[in-house]
């Protein structure tokens, strides 16, 4: 009976363990679950915290990126220096960059005391975290792809550590979190585009732009013209070994794949926007002959050939010029371009010429006697007539060159002194009265017989246009004043010029291009560029978003957008960005450039004043379907319009690249101006150029929580 | 047979005081258990009930100052109490035009709101103009039974 009750016993102890245990359990699992909400909640804000500093942190990487400067491990201490930019030259992000952490920030400092700041906001969670290092920060470069030539596509990863103060042993003594973002690394600037002062698709007609009216003597002509300043270098450095290079530096000119002729300004040197500096310089036309060039002697003669080249102008008319030239010939040189493409006397600014673009201009030749090689022409008196031996060569077909000794009817030509308002008195004949009785000159008895028997001795030497030079030669096209520029500072000057550009560049028709990227010019951004189908909108077109950072669906959206800030009644751009809207566009107020920014309109664009502020500061304009009108009066801008045109309404000062498919002669010529190349912007200059690159984050950041 | 008659003899005796009084405390002991381990369920879920709604309202809040412009919203010098009007939203202090915020219903006794929006300098540019940034906390104090149950600050950063 007592071993029964003793088992009973023992079964209701047991039980009532097993109760107790199993309450005890249910105690501990209640408060575990209790803590775990806790937890939760303290994960969540420790999350917040988190994000908000790994997002400060952003900014100070953004500013690194904009600026280029202030991280060793992305970029060197020199900011130009794009050797060194992680992302740039590899095409995806190496495996091996080292984490950035504060300490590799140049504004460490800031950040610290941002974060600080950023403490105090938050007193009650601040009080819960380790007072020695409440967090820990990194960054690193995940993924990358590079998408097309301009644009990388990736992501940066953020590790956050938040560490709480020593608790209880069962808790986490910190949170760790990792926050994403995606980022584009692209360049603003067209590799293209950005190496033109001037890039004309279509010119409509080959003597569009010779339209002004103007005299020899006058500064400008019924006419504004606009002129293209190509670099910054002026005339200082026009040596002929600085030509060999000088066109890399410079920005250079595409006038469509037609034939173009320019006409160059004639007018006396000294007058406002004549081109003739293009011969002879800065110089004063006159002064110690130097607006003349001396050809070879002639053997078992005092006879030297000289030229003087003179562009186009209304004097062309004149009756003792047109002789000259024939009066056809002549009036193709009556009227200069509109269009000036190698600077004023100012900015000589000789270039790269590209298309089937040809330099229209006259050398007026003449055979000088020169007896005792004192440089310059004898002077005699006859019959109380003074003389200066200068007997001009005129210019005349092959058909016609007959060179029988005068006074033979059919010898033509006959080379006299010059006639006509110059000289009123009656010419003196090279080989007729030179070999008078009164006069014996040292010249060849049967003239230019013996002389230049054959028409093309004669032709050599004789008047005529650049464009009478065959097209196998260099000399018609308007590189060759690219040549010709340079020498008149070479003291044994010769013409034709020494050649400075390749053998491919006469004319150049911009089928097969290389875009330099470095100042050697041993390397190429791109190669093998057709400039005649050239499109710099293919990558915005469409629904391909790729190289673009933010869409815009109307410019209301944009000009409501933290883009643009709003200085009184300036609009100042600060944040980097490729910006499309869909639709026109219209900055009617002056704008402030403080970043790197295109703005991409499928419509017209309508601006003011743009002027960029900081060494950051670039514009592009693009529009893609339409026209660019400009109201104001200084633009540094790039400014592109495939299907359109820049229109202007008072003087242009332009500071940038132009890239349209037409550029009217008349509406240029209502107003005028300037476009000078923005340097800056120089493929070339690869240190510059790529200053043009735009690091934008996306939106949205991701994180995740790691345990 | 003899045996059998002797137990249920002995039965009849029935339960001691002591064993009657051993199987009451017995049972005591296993009841107190379960109501304790019943109270704590209900604050455990009180708490966790209370933490949920705490994260509801502050992330709805942080969500809709999220997307604001932080030119928008002023700054300010101590925290701002958030409370709804007669219709369910929020104003918050700003400068022009702004949004009013929808929140959810909550139990204005156990949950006080505040904000607060402080102007955070990051760094200054070449030009000498700083890179800024607006902080804005929302705080949540949580009482139960009138004493106080928690305290949650939970931030977000907006980028002028």
């Amino acid at each position: 009976m007592i071993k029964k009750r003793g088992i009973a016993v023992f079964l209701v102890i047991g039980m009532l363990f097993l109760f107790a245990l199993t309450f005890f359990w249910l105690h501990v699992h209640s408060l575990t679950h209790g803590r775990t909400m806790f937890e939760l909640l303290e994960e969540q804000q420790a999350l917040s915290v988190a994000e908000v500093i790994a997002r400060i942190y952003l900014e100070f990487l953004e500013d690194v990126f904009i600026n280029r400067t202030g991280c060793e491990k992305i970029y060197s201490s020199n900011p130009f220096d794009p050797s060194n930019h992680i992302l740039l030259h590899k095409g995806r992000v190496p495996d091996n960059i080292e984490k950035i952490v504060p300490a590799d920030l140049a504004k460490e400092t800031e950040f610290i005391e941002a974060i600080n700041n950023f403490f105090q906001t938050i007193p009650v969670f601040h009080e819960k975290l380790c007072e020695n290092q409440p967090f820990s920060i990194g960054a690193r470069f995940v993924e990358s792809v590079r998408t097309t030539d301009r644009t990388l596509i990736g992501k940066i990863k953020v590790s956050v550590e938040i560490n709480k103060k020593s608790g209880h042993p069962d808790q986490a003594s910190s949170y760790r979190f990792s926050f994403f973002k995606s980022f584009k690394l692209t360049n603003i600037l067209d590799p293209v585009v950005s190496k033109f002062t001037l890039f004309v698709r279509n010119v409509p007609t080959p003597e569009h732009y010779n339209i002004l009216n103007k005299g020899f003597q006058q500064d400008a002509g019924d006419r504004s013209v606009l002129t293209l300043i190509n670099d910054s270098s002026g005339n200082a450095s026009l040596r002929p070994v600085d030509g060999e290079n000088r066109w890399l530096h410079a920005g250079w000119v595409f006038l469509g794949g037609n034939e173009v002729f320019i006409n160059i300004d004639g007018s006396q040197i000294n007058r406002r926007n004549s081109e003739q500096f293009i011969f002879f310089g800065d110089a004063p036309f006159g002064q110690n002959e130097t607006g003349t060039i001396d050809g070879d002697f002639y053997p078992g003669t005092s006879l030297f050939p000289r030229y003087v080249p003179m562009g186009a102008n209304s004097m062309w008319l004149a009756e003792f010029l047109q002789e000259l030239l024939g009066e056809d010939t002549a009036r193709l040189v009556e009227k200069p371009s509109v269009i000036r493409l190698f600077g004023d006397r100012s900015n000589i600014s000789p270039t790269l010429v590209l298309g089937n673009v040809f330099a229209r201009w006259a050398m007026m030749a003449s055979l000088i006697y020169d007896e005792i090689g004192q440089g310059a022409p004898n002077h005699i008196t006859v019959a109380g007539d003074v003389y200066s031996l200068n007997f001009p060569m005129p210019r005349i077909e092959r058909q016609d060159y007959n060179p029988r000794r005068p006074p033979d009817e059919n010898a033509n030509p006959i080379l006299a002194t010059a006639r006509g308002s110059i000289q009123p008195q009656p010419p003196f004949l090279l080989f007729i009265d030179g070999l008078s009785d009164t006069v014996n000159l040292n010249v060849p008895e049967n003239g230019l017989l013996d002389l230049m028997p054959n028409y093309e001795d004669y032709f050599s030497y004789m008047s005529k246009l650049s464009t009478d030079h065959s097209s196998n030669s260099r000399l018609p096209y308007y590189n060759s004043l690219y040549d010709m520029a340079f020498s008149h500072r070479d003291t044994n000057r010769v013409f034709p010029a020494p050649q400075l550009l390749s053998n491919l560049d006469y004319p150049n028709t911009g089928e097969n291009i290389d875009i330099p990227y470095g100042t050697d010019g041993t390397r190429n951004l791109l190669s093998g560029v057709n400039l005649i189908d050239y499109d710099p909108c293919a990558p915005f077109t469409g629904n391909n978003l790729e190289n673009i950072s933010h869409l815009f669906d109307n410019q209301q959206m944009l000009k409501s957008s933290s883009f643009i800030n709003l200085q009184g009644n300036v609009k100042r751009f600060d944040k980097p960005g490729v910006i499309k809207i869909n639709g026109d566009l219209n900055l009617n107020n002056p704008s402030e450039i403080n970043a790197p920014v295109k703005i991409i309109s499928r419509g017209n664009i309508e601006m003011n004043d743009i002027r960029t502020i900081g060494p950051a500061g670039k514009m592009v304009l693009m529009s893609l379907e339409g026209s660019v009108t400009f109201t104001g009066t200084t633009l540094e801008a790039t400014v592109i319009a495939p299907s359109g045109t820049l229109r202007w309404q008072q003087e242009l000062d332009m500071k940038g690249s132009l890239f349209v498919n037409e550029l009217n002669a008349y509406d240029l010529s209502q107003h005028g101006g300037k476009i000078s190349y923005n340097e800056s912007t120089n493929p070339a200059n690869s240190i510059e150029h790529n200053r043009g690159y735009i690091f934008i984050t996306g939106p949205y950041i991701e994180s995740s929580i790691e345990r | 047979m003899i045996n059998k008659k002797c137990y249920l003899k002995a039965n009849k005796s029935g339960l001691s005081i002591i064993e009657i009084m051993l199987a009451v405390i017995l049972l005591g002991i296993m009841i107190g258990p379960i109501f304790v381990t019943l109270f704590q369920s209900q604050k455990v879920i009180r708490v966790g009930a209370h933490d949920l709604e705490t994260m509801n309202l502050a992330s709805s809040f942080i969500f809709q100052i999220n997307r604001m412009n932080p030119e928008s919203i002023a700054v300010t010098d101590s925290p701002q109490s958030v409370l709804p009007d007669a219709y369910g939203f929020v104003r918050i202090d700003t400068i022009g035009d702004a949004p009013v915020l929808k929140m959810p219903q909550w139990d204005k006794d156990t949950f006080q709101l505040f904000y607060t929006a402080q102007r955070l300098d990051l760094f200054d540019y070449e030009d000498g103009t700083a890179k800024q940034a607006m902080v804005v906390v929302v705080k949540v104090n949580r009482t139960a039974y009138g004493k106080e149950e928690q305290k949650v600050e939970i931030p977000t950063l907006l980028i002028y």
